[in-house]
């Protein structure tokens, strides 16, 4: 359950860091909001996915 | 006591650096599509991008160049590199030292190791104009060989310091991190390049093509630049990391890969790394020249920072940390493997130290399209050596593993084809003028038929004797 959260949390982070640009791109959203988007999609990246990536695999 | 347990966990550090890696410990693709786009994502293609863009390369040249070489560099860590790994499951080094001696592979790991800590040293300094951002550091030009301010020596210190630390603990720790850092790395790379596309003139998709043409990859390169054509730039994307596949150089990464067609995961380095981030970190330079007036100032940090913030600055940062780790880890494997006895953390420190010293130097990332190019070049023919000694050398009815055979520690072979092939292609380069970005194919087929015909009459001539006795 936490797992599936944080993959969540994870994706959104993505999404938040590639889809504000299309918007730019399209004139719905100005280049310093989309600034503040990737930023925020970072935290939530870095914040999330090491908690789920890597988990369980064969390590050396 | 916390010191006592940091020493023992990277004591316990295992690599099987002289056996092959047991089957327990193979990795299945997750890990090596993590580790080439992690890899091939990397501060390198910040500077390559917009080195294109500076040497007048023309759109279509991009497109269709990046196109044909990636798919033969894939095909090149497909069917030459990774077969031999899942083969033999054994680090580029040990291979070398069965085939061609412990003297000459003691050289050839020295020659090695010093090309990646100057790689390596190369992403630091990408890493560097990133972190200098906030300090406002001056930032090197295209011309600046020296570093050009104490401020900078600091970051890139601070930079291979932390680098250096990672790489310590191993090869698992760098691709646990790589591929974590990947999927968002090509993101922001994508999401920096879309978001600036408006202000280059292109208001829907319609319009990236004339723009491409007209601004970006205008074909026209900045003054003091060479022209760069659809050939240098398929030769380049080929050749760029042909110490690795050519080279066999992954073969002490693929050699945990459990099926050898894991080489083709270096796909994702190649078309996504190779091909999209050059594209877009090529776009983000183009905004830059046109807004700074064809500034000579080259420092991916404010460029990335410019279009994507701190996301964008993070991202180089990033970018160039995962590429450097595998980097210094490997050079660490080239050292170690001359006094096995070392303790490979202890070798990746040291090795570390050299790269962040190189690191200093501008003139790395200035002159990157050159550096490799010949980093490829120097170390291919040693790939040559081992591809012909596995597969041809037994159907001439000769021994393969030669030094380990015959109990030499020097393969005069394997030391012909080295210096002959770099021979060959500094004539070429001196007296035809061939651009070192042609010169790795020519010199692939000197040095396998130089290690072909010199091992035919070495081992010949050995057996005439032992039979005469």
């Amino acid at each position: 359950m936490l797992k599936s959260l944080l993959k969540v949390v994870s994706y959104a982070g993505l999404f938040l860091t590639l889809i504000p640009s299309i918007l730019v791109f399209a004139d719905r959203v100005d280049l310093n909001t989309n600034k503040s988007f990737m930023l925020l999609g970072t935290v939530l990246w870095f914040g999330s996915s090491p908690f789920w990536m890597n988990k369980g695999k064969q390590g050396k | 006591m916390a010191k006592t347990s940091i020493k023992g966990h990277l004591d316990s550090v295992e690599e099987f650096e002289r056996v092959p890696v047991p089957e327990s410990h193979w990795k299945g693709w997750g890990s090596f599509i993590g580790m080439y786009a992690g890899e091939h994502t990397a501060g390198t293609e910040f500077v390559i991008g917009p080195l294109f863009v500076a040497h007048g390369v023309s759109a279509a040249g991009l497109i269709f160049g990046l196109l044909a070489g990636n798919f033969l560099a894939v095909l090149s860590w497909a069917f030459l590199c990774a077969p031999i790994a899942a083969k033999k499951r054994l680090t580029l080094y040990y291979m070398l030292e069965k085939i061609c001696g412990k003297k000459l592979t003691a050289i050839y790991n020295v020659v090695n190791a010093l090309m990646f800590c100057f790689l390596a040293g190369a992403m630091i300094a990408v890493s560097a104009t990133a972190v200098g951002i906030p300090f406002g550091l001056s930032m090197p030009s295209l011309s600046d060989w020296l570093p050009n301010s104490a401020g900078w020596i600091v970051a890139v210190f601070a930079i291979g310091a932390i680098t250096t630390i990672v790489a310590m603990f191993g090869y698992n720790q760098v691709a646990k991190f790589a591929s974590i850092a990947a999927p968002w790395m090509i993101l922001v790379f994508v999401a920096a390049a879309v978001a600036v596309l408006p202000q280059m003139g292109v208001e829907s998709v319609s319009d990236f093509w004339g723009v491409a043409k007209e601004k970006i990859w205008t074909g026209v390169p900045l003054e003091g630049q060479s022209k760069f054509t659809f050939w240098h730039v398929m030769f380049f994307a080929w050749f760029c990391n042909m110490a690795m596949h050519i080279g066999m150089a992954d073969l002490s990464i693929l050699r945990y890969a459990k099926k050898w067609y894991y080489g083709f995961s270096s796909a994702t380095g190649m078309y996504v790394g190779h091909y999209i981030a050059w594209v877009a970190s090529g776009i983000l330079y183009s905004l830059f020249l046109m807004e700074s007036n064809f500034s000579t100032e080259f420092a991916p940090g404010p460029i990335a920072y410019r279009a994507a913030g701190l996301a964008g600055a993070l991202c180089v940062i990033i970018a160039g940390w995962t590429t450097a780790n595998p980097t210094i880890y490997r050079a660490g494997l080239a050292l170690q493997s001359i006094r096995p006895k070392w303790k490979t953390w202890k070798v990746t420190m040291v090795v570390g130290m050299i790269t962040t010293a190189a690191a200093c130097f501008p003139a790395l990332v200035m002159k990157l399209l050159d550096f490799v190019a010949l980093y490829g070049l120097i170390l291919m023919p040693m790939g040559a050596v081992i591809l012909m000694d596995i597969y041809l050398i037994p159907r001439l009815g000769i021994k393969s593993n030669y030094a380990e055979t015959y109990k030499k520690s020097f393969s005069m072979s394997a030391a012909l084809a080295w210096i002959l092939t770099l021979g060959f292609s500094l004539f070429l380069n001196l007296y035809f003028g061939v651009e070192i970005f042609f010169l790795g194919l020519p010199g692939w087929f000197v040095a396998a038929i130089v290690y072909m015909v010199m091992s035919l009459l070495i081992q010949k001539s050995k057996l005439r004797a032992s039979e005469g006795v």
